[in-house]
């Protein structure tokens, strides 16, 4: 099979998927496309579909609607159901799913024929996770993080050609989870895999995916580079989902908006009401500029801070700072939007 | 600690599992084929059948299983809940040894117990010749209801014992606490707290006592009480009437179903649960009654596990020394093994589709197939082997008076047994695990033989083995369908018995005390090693 796509289409492609589950709509005309060699985050909140979307990649599941197409090669839908174990798609399980009968050598081989190069291929992707000298050893005898290992060198045994990860860090520890990830990630890279990663954790979606993909109630709603999705999320969830806002109302008016902190210049895109999202980091505090505001809590994360101010309104917003010991609850200070704003028009 | 392995209850798997329904839809009408068929019989015989079924000596038949059945049961509830509650819950003394060997009467085929009972307290039974010195002239009569009675509950109250015992371990005594702190007594705790927590267990064993009386052959047969069992083979060997051995077998079906029908209705409307913390109970002080209570152990295991083992000794050493010959023996225990062997490993078979189908594609098509194959759990041996002589006389005469009847057979019969274990195996593997293989390039029958089954495989020893021990003690089936010359264990015990060969019976049944009890003590012990 070619790894390169035909005809100058994407990669993966996935075209308006559906799945219901005894009338629960668990995909909703999703779509999605990939080229080669990119790593793309799923991302969305527990129980949106992210993981029924992959399993109808994989093809574990079957969709009512939509198609699946990989390298040129249509794999579900129009009447075609190409079963699992012809996809050649490897797949890294939530709870990794190994076989608790075989040692880790077998589990890791298990996909390859058997033959002179089996062996030498198994130590080499034991090499390539990092767990040479444990080949003996049961499933149950490794640690969650050696698990997650076994299950990623057996779905690279197989030399697939698309890598599906479900929630592949969610079970281990948060010390190890950023270890792992990168080291996750450089094995990928260097092999040049395609592969598409689930996860509910935003964080992650952002710094491990060269592209992502945000997935709300069964539609994948927005997909993009990290930065891009995070500065103009398309909709008012996905800027919710993807880090922390503040929503303002407010109007168009003359060469820009208007709200509750002043004016706000851009091109019109709505008319009437509408809504302005700030990031908090493109807030600024100052004595002296802006419109007044008072401070009602400040939480402290070290690297940087969160603070909660009140506006005339009543309306509380958040405004991240560097860390600064100069603010406290109570104290009365100026607002003033510092960086780039997202308009949403209201729906009426 | 108990280890609490993953249950994984719910799938989705893409591809329709044809293969699979085909082959679980084989095994659920073979299982419905011998009460489908003796209905159609009945059905068929039309006028026949009427005289049987107006016939009053059908109605009172039917009333004497009943009552047999209503009385065994109730005599297992007698005995099996204040045993239950001794051994769990009071300071009785040998308390853990009570526990093993209070279960072991189980193991005791009931013509078996049956012939021991004849042998023991028979007309110029050993009791007998113990009491003549003493002037004693006559005993009680052992033959009819009363002695059916007895054996049967004697021998089949660990019914009731295990599963109260289970309720009793997993009640929580800060309910009986909370009772206290209200002012009621031990006594009026127990009536008004624990005793209904513990009616869903009673109920599930009084439902398997009184089924296996009604469907019980040997006991009835050799202590003389005409219950449906007996009548219906007197009627089936006297050859010119087969109608009405059809009529009744059916009949006693349709008793079956009633019984199991009053589970339902018997286990109550309320859901019983505890809520927090589980503590250990503390035990109630027995006192002076603690002799007493040893005393009422000692007579049971006496009577259920004592009798019989020595009985069956004093025949064995009394027939060696009389130079009985026990060749037969030899052929009768090969003869057993393989046809229980054979039965085991087809059952553990059959089950498979039935739990693959059920556990991975659950839907109500699948949970109907698996309905339909437990049903053999309330078929009453002798209908099913009635059934399947008639059907192979008619359509498959090449079957007919071959091993692989009387298989078959056993295999409807004990299915239920291997289903289970089958099936909570299969719970216990995740469905990810199978994936995980699919998605390797495996295809469904590859990812079975390579991932499910190697996983599988010990429940599926152990289902082998229950059907194994079960049927091999089984008698009417194995009367009716054994190819002519074909002599088991089970029918060499019972003709030997019938004819009051007590030395003869001896050796077979001994054997099927030790390859049953063995087994049983085994896991009892462990039971309570895991605990």
């Amino acid at each position: 099979m070619s790894t390169h796509s035909i005809g100058g289409g994407p990669f993966l492609a996935c075209e308006k998927l559906s799945k219901r589950f005894n009338g629960t709509t668990a995909v909703n005309d999703a779509s999605l496309s990939l080229n080669p060699g990119q790593i793309l985050a799923l991302v969305g909140p527990s129980g949106c579909g992210k993981t029924t979307f992959l399993r109808l990649i994989a093809g574990f599941d079957q969709p009512e609607a939509g198609t699946v197409s990989l390298g040129g090669r249509l794999l579900t839908g129009k009447g075609t159901f190409v079963p699992p174990e012809k996809r050649r798609i490897g797949m890294v399980f939530q709870d990794y799913a190994l076989f608790p009968h075989l040692n880790v050598a077998a589990n890791i081989g298990f996909g390859l024929s058997r033959g002179i190069d089996r062996k030498a291929r198994v130590s080499e992707l034991l090499s390539l996770v990092g767990l040479t000298g444990l080949e003996k050893r049961m499933i149950d005898e490794l640690s969650g993080g050696q698990q997650q290992r076994v299950a990623l060198a057996r779905a690279l045994a197989a030399a697939p050609v698309l890598l599906l990860l479900d929630e592949p860090f969610s079970n281990l520890d948060p010390n190890m989870r950023a270890q792992v990830r990168a080291e996750v990630r450089q094995i990928i890279t260097t092999l040049g895999i395609t592969a598409i990663f689930v996860t509910h954790d935003q964080e992650e979606a952002l710094s491990l995916g060269e592209e992502i993909a945000v997935m709300l109630a069964g539609r994948i709603v927005q997909q993009g580079k990290p930065d891009d999705v995070y500065l103009h999320p398309a909709h008012r969830a996905v800027a919710e989902f993807l880090g922390d806002a503040n929503f303002l109302p407010g109007r168009s008016c003359e060469g820009g908006f208007e709200c509750e902190l002043g004016r706000v210049s851009a091109a019109a895109v709505a008319e009437g009401a509408i809504e302005l999202m700030v990031r908090p980091e493109n807030l600024g505090l100052s004595q002296g500029y802006g419109r007044p505001v008072e401070v009602m809590a400040c939480d402290y994360y070290g690297h940087d801070c969160m603070v909660t101010v009140r506006l005339a309104s009543g309306r509380l917003v958040k405004v991240r700072t560097h860390p600064r010991a100069d603010i406290s609850p109570g104290d009365r200070l100026q607002i003033e939007i510092t960086g780039g704003v997202v308009v949403f028009p209201v729906a009426d | 600690m108990s280890i609490l392995a993953p249950v994984w209850i719910r799938d989705r798997t893409a591809q329709s599992p044809l293969v699979l329904f085909l082959l679980a839809s084989v095994v659920a009408a073979a299982t419905i084929l011998a009460p489908a068929y003796l209905l159609i019989r009945v059905a068929d015989a039309g006028d026949a059948t009427w005289d049987v079924l107006m016939a009053s000596a059908t109605w009172e038949a039917m009333l004497r299983t009943a009552l047999l059945s209503a009385a065994v049961t109730a005599g297992c509830i007698a005995l099996g809940l204040p045993l239950a509650w001794l051994t769990v819950r009071t300071d009785l003394p040998l308390r853990g040894m009570w526990a093993v060997l209070l279960v072991l009467p189980l193991v005791v085929p009931s013509y078996v117990g049956a012939f021991i009972f004849v042998a023991a307290l028979g007309p110029r039974g050993m009791l007998q010749d113990l009491l003549e010195p003493l002037g004693v002239e006559t005993l009680p009569e052992i033959y009819g209801f009363k002695g059916a009675w007895l054996a049967l509950t004697l021998f089949s109250y660990p019914y009731v014992l295990l599963p109260v015992r289970a309720a009793l371990k997993g009640l929580d005594p800060a309910q009986e606490e909370a009772a206290k702190g209200l002012g009621q007594g031990a006594f009026a705790t127990f009536l008004r707290v624990s005793l209904p927590q513990l009616r869903p267990a009673l109920a599930a064993g009084g439902i398997l006592a009184a089924l296996y009386t009604l469907s019980d052959f040997g006991a009835v047969s050799i202590l003389r009480f005409d219950s449906l069992t007996r009548i219906i083979y007197i009627h089936y060997t006297s050859a010119f009437d087969r109608t009405s051995a059809a009529t009744l077998g059916l009949l006693l079906v349709v008793l079956a179903l009633v019984i199991v029908s009053l589970e339902g209705v018997s286990r109550g409307r309320s859901l019983y649960y505890s809520q927090g913390q589980m503590r250990r109970s503390r035990r109630v002080a027995l006192g002076v009654w603690r002799w007493p209570a040893f005393a009422f152990c000692l007579l049971v295991v006496g009577a259920g596990v004592g009798l019989p083992v020595s009985v069956v000794l004093f025949w064995l050493v009394r027939g060696v020394m009389a130079d009985e010959t026990l060749s037969f023996v030899r052929e009768a225990t090969v003869n057993s093994v393989y046809a229980s062997g054979l039965a085991a490993v087809v059952a553990v078979c059959a089950s498979i589709p039935v739990a693959m189908l059920s556990v991975r594609h659950a839907g109500p098509l699948s949970s109907l197939l698996e309905r339909i194959s437990y049903s053999g759990f309330a078929l009453p041996a002798i209908s099913i082997a009635l059934a399947l002589v008639f059907f192979a006389a008619n359509y498959t005469p090449f079957v007919y008076q071959t091993l692989s009847l009387l298989i078959f057979a056993y295999v409807i019969r004990f299915l239920p047994q291997a289903l289970g274990a089958c099936r909570t195996s299969l719970l216990q593997v995740n469905p990810r695990v199978e994936e995980a293989a699919r998605g390797l390039g495996f295809g469904p029958a590859q990812v079975f033989a390579r991932v499910t089954v190697p996983q599988i495989l010990p429940g599926l020893s152990a289902g082998a083995i229950l059907v194994f021990l079960t049927a091999i003690k089984e008698l009417p089936a194995t009367l009716l369908l054994s190819p002519i010359g074909f002599d088991t264990l089970a029918t060499e015990i019972w003709s030997a018995s019938a004819e009051g060969f007590f030395a003869r019976a001896a050796l077979p049944s001994l054997i099927l005390l030790a390859v049953s009890g063995i087994p049983m003590a085994l896991l009892v012990l462990r039971e309570r090693e895991v605990r």
